[in-house]
Protein backbone atom coordinates (compact mmCIF):
# COMPACT_ATOMS: atom_id res chain seq x y z
CA UNK A 1 0.00 0.00 0.00
CA UNK A 2 2.88 2.32 0.75
CA UNK A 3 4.18 1.87 -2.76
CA UNK A 4 1.39 3.87 -4.34
CA UNK A 5 2.41 7.43 -3.44
CA UNK A 6 6.04 6.62 -4.27
CA UNK A 7 5.03 5.17 -7.59
CA UNK A 8 2.95 8.18 -8.58
CA UNK A 9 5.54 10.66 -7.43
CA UNK A 10 8.41 9.17 -9.45
CA UNK A 11 7.07 10.02 -12.93
CA UNK A 12 6.05 13.47 -11.72
CA UNK A 13 9.55 14.22 -10.46
CA UNK A 14 11.00 12.89 -13.69
CA UNK A 15 8.72 15.12 -15.76
CA UNK A 16 9.74 18.14 -13.70
CA UNK A 17 13.40 17.30 -14.22
CA UNK A 18 12.98 17.05 -17.99
CA UNK A 19 11.06 20.34 -17.97
CA UNK A 20 13.95 22.16 -16.33
CA UNK A 21 16.35 20.42 -18.71
CA UNK A 22 14.37 21.76 -21.65
CA UNK A 23 14.36 25.27 -20.19
CA UNK A 24 18.12 25.23 -19.72
CA UNK A 25 18.71 25.03 -23.44
CA UNK A 26 21.35 23.22 -25.40
CA UNK A 27 24.37 25.41 -24.62
CA UNK A 28 23.75 25.35 -20.89
CA UNK A 29 23.20 21.61 -20.90
CA UNK A 30 26.53 21.12 -22.69
CA UNK A 31 28.18 23.29 -20.05
CA UNK A 32 26.32 21.37 -17.36
CA UNK A 33 27.62 18.14 -18.88
CA UNK A 34 31.22 19.29 -18.62
CA UNK A 35 30.83 20.36 -15.01
CA UNK A 36 28.94 17.22 -13.93
CA UNK A 37 31.83 14.88 -13.33
CA UNK A 38 29.59 11.87 -12.71
CA UNK A 39 28.65 12.07 -16.37
CA UNK A 40 31.94 13.33 -17.72
CA UNK A 41 34.28 10.71 -16.26
CA UNK A 42 32.70 7.58 -17.85
CA UNK A 43 32.74 9.32 -21.23
CA UNK A 44 36.37 10.31 -20.76
CA UNK A 45 37.32 6.75 -19.82
CA UNK A 46 35.51 5.44 -22.90
CA UNK A 47 37.28 7.86 -25.21
CA UNK A 48 40.59 7.07 -23.52
CA UNK A 49 39.99 3.34 -24.03
CA UNK A 50 39.36 3.94 -27.72
CA UNK A 51 42.47 6.12 -28.00
CA UNK A 52 44.48 3.56 -26.07
CA UNK A 53 43.40 0.87 -28.52
CA UNK A 54 44.45 3.06 -31.43
CA UNK A 55 47.81 3.85 -29.83
CA UNK A 56 48.41 0.17 -29.01
CA UNK A 57 47.54 -0.71 -32.60
CA UNK A 58 50.02 1.81 -33.97
CA UNK A 59 52.66 0.58 -31.53
CA UNK A 60 52.09 -3.01 -32.66
CA UNK A 61 52.39 -2.01 -36.29
CA UNK A 62 55.73 -0.32 -35.59
CA UNK A 63 56.81 -3.47 -33.76
CA UNK A 64 56.18 -5.95 -36.57
CA UNK A 65 55.97 -4.07 -39.84
CA UNK A 66 58.88 -3.50 -42.19
CA UNK A 67 57.20 -0.40 -43.58
CA UNK A 68 55.42 1.00 -40.52
CA UNK A 69 54.61 4.46 -41.88
CA UNK A 70 52.72 3.07 -44.86
CA UNK A 71 50.91 0.49 -42.71
CA UNK A 72 49.87 3.09 -40.13
CA UNK A 73 48.60 5.35 -42.88
CA UNK A 74 46.62 2.50 -44.41
CA UNK A 75 45.26 1.52 -41.00
CA UNK A 76 44.15 4.99 -39.90
CA UNK A 77 43.08 6.45 -43.22
CA UNK A 78 42.20 3.28 -45.13
CA UNK A 79 38.44 3.85 -45.07
CA UNK A 80 38.73 7.29 -46.68
CA UNK A 81 41.58 6.58 -49.08
CA UNK A 82 39.33 4.62 -51.43
CA UNK A 83 35.65 5.25 -51.99
CA UNK A 84 34.83 1.52 -52.09
CA UNK A 85 36.45 1.20 -48.67
CA UNK A 86 34.07 3.80 -47.29
CA UNK A 87 31.07 1.94 -48.70
CA UNK A 88 32.51 -1.21 -47.19
CA UNK A 89 32.74 0.58 -43.83
CA UNK A 90 29.05 1.49 -44.02
CA UNK A 91 28.22 -2.13 -44.85
CA UNK A 92 30.28 -3.39 -41.91
CA UNK A 93 28.43 -0.93 -39.66
CA UNK A 94 25.05 -2.60 -40.32
CA UNK A 95 25.54 -5.89 -38.42
CA UNK A 96 27.57 -4.09 -35.73
CA UNK A 97 24.65 -1.72 -35.21
CA UNK A 98 22.11 -4.52 -34.85
CA UNK A 99 24.16 -6.57 -32.40
CA UNK A 100 25.24 -3.39 -30.60
CA UNK A 101 21.61 -2.35 -30.09
CA UNK A 102 20.75 -5.85 -28.87
CA UNK A 103 23.63 -5.72 -26.40
CA UNK A 104 22.53 -2.25 -25.21
CA UNK A 105 19.18 -3.73 -24.18
CA UNK A 106 20.74 -6.76 -22.51
CA UNK A 107 23.28 -4.58 -20.67
CA UNK A 108 20.59 -2.15 -19.56
CA UNK A 109 19.19 -5.17 -17.77
CA UNK A 110 22.67 -5.93 -16.29
CA UNK A 111 22.66 -9.35 -17.91
CA UNK A 112 25.83 -10.52 -19.62
CA UNK A 113 24.31 -12.87 -22.15
CA UNK A 114 26.06 -13.33 -25.51
CA UNK A 115 23.09 -15.11 -27.06
CA UNK A 116 22.83 -12.48 -29.80
CA UNK A 117 25.47 -14.49 -31.63
CA UNK A 118 23.16 -17.49 -31.92
CA UNK A 119 20.22 -15.23 -32.78
CA UNK A 120 22.23 -13.57 -35.52
CA UNK A 121 23.49 -16.81 -37.05
CA UNK A 122 20.17 -18.60 -36.80
CA UNK A 123 18.33 -15.55 -38.12
CA UNK A 124 20.58 -15.74 -41.16
CA UNK A 125 19.76 -19.46 -41.53
CA UNK A 126 16.02 -18.83 -41.29
CA UNK A 127 16.31 -15.99 -43.79
CA UNK A 128 18.22 -18.33 -46.11
CA UNK A 129 15.48 -20.95 -45.88
CA UNK A 130 12.84 -18.35 -46.75
CA UNK A 131 15.02 -16.79 -49.41
CA UNK A 132 15.55 -20.14 -51.11
CA UNK A 133 12.31 -22.03 -50.62
CA UNK A 134 9.49 -19.48 -50.46
CA UNK A 135 8.19 -17.58 -53.47
CA UNK A 136 6.98 -14.08 -52.64
CA UNK A 137 6.79 -10.73 -54.45
CA UNK A 138 9.91 -8.54 -54.41
CA UNK A 139 9.10 -5.99 -51.70
CA UNK A 140 7.48 -8.47 -49.36
CA UNK A 141 10.06 -11.25 -49.57
CA UNK A 142 12.90 -9.71 -47.51
CA UNK A 143 10.39 -8.25 -45.05
CA UNK A 144 8.82 -11.65 -44.36
CA UNK A 145 12.27 -13.20 -44.03
CA UNK A 146 13.37 -10.48 -41.59
CA UNK A 147 10.24 -10.87 -39.49
CA UNK A 148 10.60 -14.67 -39.33
CA UNK A 149 14.32 -14.44 -38.59
CA UNK A 150 13.65 -11.83 -35.92
CA UNK A 151 11.05 -13.95 -34.19
CA UNK A 152 13.28 -17.03 -34.32
CA UNK A 153 16.19 -14.96 -32.98
CA UNK A 154 13.97 -13.54 -30.26
CA UNK A 155 12.84 -16.97 -29.11
CA UNK A 156 16.47 -18.12 -29.01
CA UNK A 157 17.34 -14.95 -27.12
CA UNK A 158 14.93 -15.77 -24.30
CA UNK A 159 16.55 -19.17 -23.63
CA UNK A 160 19.43 -17.98 -21.39
CA UNK A 161 17.01 -15.70 -19.53
CA UNK A 162 14.69 -18.65 -18.87
CA UNK A 163 17.63 -20.78 -17.72
CA UNK A 164 18.75 -17.98 -15.42
CA UNK A 165 15.32 -17.24 -13.95
CA UNK A 166 14.28 -20.86 -13.50
CA UNK A 167 17.53 -22.57 -12.55
CA UNK A 168 19.93 -19.71 -11.83
CA UNK A 169 22.30 -20.78 -14.59
CA UNK A 170 24.98 -18.20 -15.31
CA UNK A 171 23.62 -16.52 -18.42
CA UNK A 172 27.06 -15.87 -19.93
CA UNK A 173 28.11 -19.51 -19.76
CA UNK A 174 24.75 -20.88 -20.90
CA UNK A 175 24.61 -18.40 -23.78
CA UNK A 176 28.11 -19.37 -24.90
CA UNK A 177 27.08 -23.04 -24.94
CA UNK A 178 23.80 -22.25 -26.71
CA UNK A 179 25.81 -20.35 -29.31
CA UNK A 180 27.61 -23.60 -30.17
CA UNK A 181 24.35 -25.54 -30.25
CA UNK A 182 22.62 -23.14 -32.59
CA UNK A 183 25.69 -22.73 -34.76
CA UNK A 184 25.86 -26.46 -35.43
CA UNK A 185 22.08 -26.75 -35.73
CA UNK A 186 22.16 -23.99 -38.32
CA UNK A 187 25.04 -25.62 -40.21
CA UNK A 188 23.10 -28.89 -40.15
CA UNK A 189 20.02 -27.25 -41.64
CA UNK A 190 22.06 -25.61 -44.38
CA UNK A 191 24.01 -28.79 -45.16
CA UNK A 192 21.08 -31.22 -45.22
CA UNK A 193 18.20 -29.17 -46.56
CA UNK A 194 19.54 -26.15 -48.38
CA UNK A 195 22.95 -27.15 -49.69
CA UNK A 196 23.82 -26.44 -53.31
CA UNK A 197 25.22 -29.81 -54.46
CA UNK A 198 26.56 -28.39 -57.69
CA UNK A 199 29.15 -26.42 -55.72
CA UNK A 200 32.20 -27.96 -54.13
CA UNK A 201 32.46 -25.25 -51.48
CA UNK A 202 30.08 -24.87 -48.54
CA UNK A 203 27.18 -22.88 -49.92
CA UNK A 204 23.41 -22.95 -49.79
CA UNK A 205 21.24 -22.85 -52.88
CA UNK A 206 21.20 -19.34 -54.38
CA UNK A 207 18.52 -16.99 -53.11
CA UNK A 208 15.58 -16.04 -55.29
CA UNK A 209 15.94 -12.73 -57.12
CA UNK A 210 13.07 -11.22 -55.13
CA UNK A 211 14.93 -11.79 -51.86
CA UNK A 212 17.65 -9.17 -52.44
CA UNK A 213 17.39 -5.81 -50.72
CA UNK A 214 17.71 -2.86 -53.12
CA UNK A 215 21.12 -1.20 -53.40
CA UNK A 216 21.32 2.38 -52.16
CA UNK A 217 23.99 3.40 -54.67
CA UNK A 218 24.27 1.53 -57.97
CA UNK A 219 27.45 -0.45 -58.65
CA UNK A 220 28.34 -0.65 -54.97
CA UNK A 221 27.52 -3.21 -52.30
CA UNK A 222 25.82 -0.58 -50.16
CA UNK A 223 22.31 -1.90 -49.48
CA UNK A 224 19.11 -0.65 -47.92
CA UNK A 225 20.00 -2.49 -44.69
CA UNK A 226 21.77 0.68 -43.60
CA UNK A 227 18.44 2.53 -43.58
CA UNK A 228 16.84 -0.28 -41.59
CA UNK A 229 19.70 -0.09 -39.09
CA UNK A 230 19.27 3.68 -38.72
CA UNK A 231 15.52 3.25 -38.26
CA UNK A 232 16.14 0.71 -35.52
CA UNK A 233 18.61 2.99 -33.74
CA UNK A 234 15.80 5.55 -33.43
CA UNK A 235 13.23 2.91 -32.47
CA UNK A 236 15.40 1.32 -29.79
CA UNK A 237 16.37 4.72 -28.34
CA UNK A 238 12.70 5.64 -28.08
CA UNK A 239 11.86 2.23 -26.67
CA UNK A 240 14.54 2.28 -24.01
CA UNK A 241 14.14 5.88 -22.85
CA UNK A 242 10.59 6.95 -23.71
CA UNK A 243 8.38 3.93 -23.04
CA UNK A 244 7.20 2.21 -19.92
CA UNK A 245 8.76 -1.09 -20.96
CA UNK A 246 12.14 0.51 -21.53
CA UNK A 247 11.93 2.22 -18.16
CA UNK A 248 11.10 -1.10 -16.53
CA UNK A 249 14.14 -2.68 -18.20
CA UNK A 250 16.44 0.10 -16.99
CA UNK A 251 14.98 0.06 -13.50
CA UNK A 252 15.33 -3.72 -13.26
CA UNK A 253 18.92 -3.43 -14.41
CA UNK A 254 19.72 -0.70 -11.92
CA UNK A 255 18.34 -2.62 -8.97
CA UNK A 256 16.32 -5.83 -9.44
CA UNK A 257 15.27 -6.01 -5.79
CA UNK A 258 13.96 -2.45 -5.79
CA UNK A 259 12.20 -3.09 -9.10
CA UNK A 260 10.53 -6.21 -7.71
CA UNK A 261 9.48 -4.27 -4.60
CA UNK A 262 8.03 -1.50 -6.76
CA UNK A 263 5.77 -4.08 -8.36
CA UNK A 264 7.62 -4.66 -11.61
CA UNK A 265 7.39 -8.28 -12.84
CA UNK A 266 11.16 -8.73 -13.00
CA UNK A 267 11.08 -12.14 -14.73
CA UNK A 268 8.71 -10.93 -17.44
CA UNK A 269 10.86 -7.86 -18.01
CA UNK A 270 13.96 -10.04 -18.44
CA UNK A 271 12.08 -12.27 -20.89
CA UNK A 272 10.79 -9.54 -23.17
CA UNK A 273 14.06 -7.62 -23.05
CA UNK A 274 15.85 -10.75 -24.22
CA UNK A 275 13.20 -11.37 -26.84
CA UNK A 276 13.71 -7.89 -28.27
CA UNK A 277 17.50 -8.23 -28.16
CA UNK A 278 17.30 -11.59 -29.90
CA UNK A 279 14.84 -10.12 -32.40
CA UNK A 280 17.38 -7.42 -33.27
CA UNK A 281 20.08 -10.08 -33.65
CA UNK A 282 17.96 -12.28 -35.92
CA UNK A 283 16.91 -9.25 -37.94
CA UNK A 284 20.56 -8.30 -38.36
CA UNK A 285 21.34 -11.79 -39.69
CA UNK A 286 18.47 -11.60 -42.18
CA UNK A 287 19.51 -8.12 -43.33
CA UNK A 288 23.06 -9.35 -43.90
CA UNK A 289 21.79 -12.27 -45.97
CA UNK A 290 19.39 -10.35 -48.16
CA UNK A 291 21.57 -7.26 -48.48
CA UNK A 292 25.00 -8.67 -49.06
CA UNK A 293 24.95 -12.28 -50.22
CA UNK A 294 23.60 -14.38 -53.05
CA UNK A 295 23.70 -17.57 -51.00
CA UNK A 296 24.54 -18.62 -47.45
CA UNK A 297 28.32 -19.09 -47.32
CA UNK A 298 29.25 -18.69 -43.64
CA UNK A 299 31.34 -21.74 -42.90
CA UNK A 300 32.45 -20.20 -39.62
CA UNK A 301 30.38 -18.35 -37.09
CA UNK A 302 30.94 -14.66 -37.87
CA UNK A 303 30.81 -13.95 -34.09
CA UNK A 304 29.14 -10.59 -34.23
CA UNK A 305 28.07 -10.82 -30.58
CA UNK A 306 31.51 -9.94 -29.26
CA UNK A 307 31.58 -6.98 -31.60
CA UNK A 308 28.14 -6.08 -30.29
CA UNK A 309 29.56 -6.19 -26.76
CA UNK A 310 32.28 -3.73 -27.75
CA UNK A 311 29.82 -1.46 -29.55
CA UNK A 312 27.44 -1.44 -26.59
CA UNK A 313 30.24 -0.83 -24.10
CA UNK A 314 31.68 2.02 -26.14
CA UNK A 315 28.18 3.47 -26.43
CA UNK A 316 27.77 3.08 -22.65
CA UNK A 317 24.50 1.15 -23.12
CA UNK A 318 22.89 4.16 -24.81
CA UNK A 319 21.41 3.36 -28.26
CA UNK A 320 21.94 6.99 -29.29
CA UNK A 321 25.70 6.49 -29.30
CA UNK A 322 25.59 3.12 -31.06
CA UNK A 323 26.12 4.63 -34.54
CA UNK A 324 29.26 6.44 -33.31
CA UNK A 325 30.79 3.38 -31.69
CA UNK A 326 29.76 1.11 -34.58
CA UNK A 327 31.38 3.61 -36.94
CA UNK A 328 34.56 3.58 -34.85
CA UNK A 329 34.74 -0.22 -34.76
CA UNK A 330 33.94 -0.49 -38.46
CA UNK A 331 36.69 2.05 -39.14
CA UNK A 332 39.18 -0.09 -37.19
CA UNK A 333 38.00 -3.20 -39.05
CA UNK A 334 38.16 -1.73 -42.52
CA UNK A 335 41.44 0.02 -41.82
CA UNK A 336 43.00 -3.21 -40.54
CA UNK A 337 41.64 -5.14 -43.49
CA UNK A 338 42.99 -2.60 -45.99
CA UNK A 339 46.35 -2.53 -44.21
CA UNK A 340 46.70 -6.31 -44.07
CA UNK A 341 45.97 -6.64 -47.78
CA UNK A 342 48.58 -4.03 -48.68
CA UNK A 343 51.24 -4.66 -46.11
CA UNK A 344 52.85 -7.21 -43.85
CA UNK A 345 50.63 -6.90 -40.77
CA UNK A 346 48.08 -9.67 -40.14
CA UNK A 347 44.38 -8.77 -39.87
CA UNK A 348 44.17 -10.70 -36.59
CA UNK A 349 45.82 -7.83 -34.75
CA UNK A 350 42.39 -6.20 -34.65
CA UNK A 351 41.25 -8.81 -32.11
CA UNK A 352 44.08 -7.71 -29.82
CA UNK A 353 42.72 -4.16 -29.92
CA UNK A 354 39.12 -5.30 -29.44
CA UNK A 355 40.07 -7.51 -26.50
CA UNK A 356 41.93 -4.68 -24.80
CA UNK A 357 38.97 -2.32 -25.31
CA UNK A 358 36.68 -4.85 -23.61
CA UNK A 359 39.14 -5.36 -20.76
CA UNK A 360 39.42 -1.62 -20.06
CA UNK A 361 35.72 -0.88 -20.36
CA UNK A 362 34.68 -3.93 -18.32
CA UNK A 363 36.84 -2.77 -15.44
CA UNK A 364 34.32 -0.83 -13.38
CA UNK A 365 36.95 0.31 -10.93
CA UNK A 366 38.80 2.43 -13.47
CA UNK A 367 35.77 4.71 -13.72
CA UNK A 368 34.74 4.35 -10.12
CA UNK A 369 38.20 5.19 -8.80
CA UNK A 370 37.83 8.79 -10.00
CA UNK A 371 34.51 9.09 -8.21
CA UNK A 372 35.84 7.39 -5.08
CA UNK A 373 38.80 9.78 -4.97
CA UNK A 374 36.51 12.76 -5.40
CA UNK A 375 34.17 11.55 -2.67
CA UNK A 376 37.08 10.90 -0.33
CA UNK A 377 38.37 14.43 -0.93
CA UNK A 378 34.91 15.88 -0.32
CA UNK A 379 34.50 13.92 2.90
CA UNK A 380 37.95 14.95 4.12
CA UNK A 381 37.21 18.59 3.29
CA UNK A 382 33.87 18.38 5.09
CA UNK A 383 35.55 16.79 8.11
CA UNK A 384 38.21 19.49 8.15
CA UNK A 385 35.54 22.19 7.88
CA UNK A 386 33.51 20.75 10.73
CA UNK A 387 36.67 20.36 12.83
CA UNK A 388 37.47 24.02 12.16
CA UNK A 389 33.95 24.99 13.10
CA UNK A 390 34.25 22.99 16.31
CA UNK A 391 37.53 24.70 17.08
CA UNK A 392 35.95 28.10 16.41
CA UNK A 393 33.01 27.29 18.65
CA UNK A 394 35.12 26.10 21.58
CA UNK A 395 37.54 29.02 21.37
CA UNK B 1 26.85 -50.85 -37.64
CA UNK B 2 27.27 -52.65 -34.31
CA UNK B 3 30.11 -54.67 -35.77
CA UNK B 4 31.75 -51.48 -36.95
CA UNK B 5 31.46 -49.91 -33.51
CA UNK B 6 32.76 -53.01 -31.75
CA UNK B 7 35.68 -53.12 -34.17
CA UNK B 8 36.49 -49.51 -33.40
CA UNK B 9 36.14 -49.89 -29.65
CA UNK B 10 38.32 -52.99 -29.50
CA UNK B 11 41.12 -51.59 -31.64
CA UNK B 12 44.18 -50.44 -29.72
CA UNK B 13 44.51 -47.38 -31.94
CA UNK B 14 41.17 -46.08 -30.71
CA UNK B 15 42.27 -46.19 -27.09
CA UNK B 16 45.55 -44.48 -27.92
CA UNK B 17 43.58 -41.64 -29.47
CA UNK B 18 41.25 -41.54 -26.47
CA UNK B 19 44.19 -41.27 -24.09
CA UNK B 20 45.93 -38.69 -26.25
CA UNK B 21 42.91 -36.43 -26.53
CA UNK B 22 42.03 -36.91 -22.87
CA UNK B 23 45.33 -35.45 -21.65
CA UNK B 24 44.77 -31.78 -22.54
CA UNK B 25 41.10 -31.84 -21.51
CA UNK B 26 41.95 -33.53 -18.22
CA UNK B 27 44.69 -31.05 -17.38
CA UNK B 28 42.62 -28.01 -18.20
CA UNK B 29 39.70 -29.47 -16.24
CA UNK B 30 41.93 -29.83 -13.21
CA UNK B 31 42.81 -26.15 -13.57
CA UNK B 32 39.14 -25.22 -13.83
CA UNK B 33 38.33 -27.31 -10.75
CA UNK B 34 40.98 -25.50 -8.72
CA UNK B 35 39.74 -22.02 -9.64
CA UNK B 36 36.12 -23.10 -9.20
CA UNK B 37 36.96 -24.16 -5.63
CA UNK B 38 37.99 -20.56 -5.01
CA UNK B 39 34.75 -19.32 -6.56
CA UNK B 40 36.33 -18.00 -9.74
CA UNK B 41 35.07 -18.86 -13.19
CA UNK B 42 38.22 -19.08 -15.26
CA UNK B 43 36.93 -18.84 -18.81
CA UNK B 44 40.38 -17.68 -19.89
CA UNK B 45 41.76 -21.24 -19.64
CA UNK B 46 41.33 -21.59 -23.37
CA UNK B 47 43.39 -18.46 -23.89
CA UNK B 48 45.94 -19.82 -21.42
CA UNK B 49 46.21 -23.02 -23.44
CA UNK B 50 46.63 -21.15 -26.71
CA UNK B 51 49.36 -18.87 -25.38
CA UNK B 52 51.07 -21.81 -23.63
CA UNK B 53 51.07 -23.88 -26.80
CA UNK B 54 52.53 -21.03 -28.84
CA UNK B 55 55.13 -20.07 -26.23
CA UNK B 56 56.07 -23.72 -25.74
CA UNK B 57 56.72 -24.15 -29.44
CA UNK B 58 58.69 -20.91 -29.73
CA UNK B 59 60.81 -21.44 -26.60
CA UNK B 60 61.56 -25.08 -27.33
CA UNK B 61 62.50 -24.22 -30.90
CA UNK B 62 64.73 -21.39 -29.73
CA UNK B 63 66.49 -23.34 -26.96
CA UNK B 64 66.34 -26.83 -28.46
CA UNK B 65 65.20 -28.23 -25.13
CA UNK B 66 61.70 -29.64 -24.62
CA UNK B 67 61.59 -29.03 -20.88
CA UNK B 68 62.56 -25.39 -21.11
CA UNK B 69 59.79 -25.08 -23.72
CA UNK B 70 57.30 -26.65 -21.31
CA UNK B 71 58.40 -24.26 -18.57
CA UNK B 72 58.00 -21.31 -20.94
CA UNK B 73 54.51 -22.45 -21.89
CA UNK B 74 53.51 -22.80 -18.26
CA UNK B 75 54.88 -19.34 -17.52
CA UNK B 76 52.82 -17.87 -20.38
CA UNK B 77 49.67 -19.56 -19.09
CA UNK B 78 50.34 -18.22 -15.60
CA UNK B 79 50.64 -14.71 -17.01
CA UNK B 80 47.21 -15.07 -18.63
CA UNK B 81 45.73 -16.33 -15.36
CA UNK B 82 47.31 -13.42 -13.49
CA UNK B 83 45.81 -11.00 -16.01
CA UNK B 84 42.40 -12.55 -15.39
CA UNK B 85 42.91 -12.18 -11.66
CA UNK B 86 44.07 -8.58 -11.95
CA UNK B 87 41.17 -7.45 -14.13
CA UNK B 88 38.43 -9.36 -12.33
CA UNK B 89 39.59 -8.98 -8.73
CA UNK B 90 41.54 -5.70 -8.66
CA UNK B 91 39.55 -3.80 -11.28
CA UNK B 92 36.11 -5.30 -10.56
CA UNK B 93 35.40 -6.48 -14.10
CA UNK B 94 32.97 -9.31 -14.78
CA UNK B 95 35.02 -12.52 -14.51
CA UNK B 96 33.43 -14.38 -17.38
CA UNK B 97 33.54 -11.35 -19.65
CA UNK B 98 37.24 -10.84 -18.93
CA UNK B 99 37.80 -14.53 -19.66
CA UNK B 100 36.00 -14.29 -22.98
CA UNK B 101 37.94 -11.12 -23.85
CA UNK B 102 41.23 -12.84 -23.00
CA UNK B 103 40.22 -15.78 -25.20
CA UNK B 104 39.52 -13.32 -28.00
CA UNK B 105 42.91 -11.73 -27.49
CA UNK B 106 44.55 -15.16 -27.45
CA UNK B 107 42.77 -16.40 -30.57
CA UNK B 108 43.84 -13.32 -32.53
CA UNK B 109 47.14 -12.71 -30.79
CA UNK B 110 48.58 -16.19 -31.34
CA UNK B 111 47.80 -16.02 -35.05
CA UNK B 112 49.27 -12.51 -35.13
CA UNK B 113 52.50 -13.60 -33.41
CA UNK B 114 52.75 -16.65 -35.66
CA UNK B 115 52.35 -14.45 -38.71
Amino acid sequence: MNELPNDSRAPGAKAAATDTAKKRGLLVSVKYFFTDRDKLEPVMVTILAALFALAAGIGLIFLVSKQPALSVRNFLLGPVLRSYNFYYLLIVMVPLTFTGLAMCIIYSLKYMSLITDASFYFGAVIATAIGVKVALPAGLHPLVAMLAAGIAGGLIGTLPAILKIKWRANELVSSLMLNYIFFFLGSFIILYFLRDNSQTIFASLPFRKTFALPKLIPNTQLHAGLLIAIAFIVLVSLFLFKTRWGFEIRLTGANPKFAAYAGIPVATVALYAHFIAGFLGGLGGAVEMSGLYRSFIWQMDPSYAMDGVIVAMLARKNPKFVPISAFFLAWLRVGADFMSRRGDVAFEFITLLQGSIILILASDKIVNSFKARRLRKAVLAANAASANAMAEATR
Amino acid sequence: MIEFISNVVTSSNYWFIVLRSTAPILLVTLGAVITEQAGIKNMALEGSMLWAALTGVIVSAATGNVWIGVAGGIAAAIVVALLLGYFSLKLDANQVLVGVALNLVAAGGTVFVLF
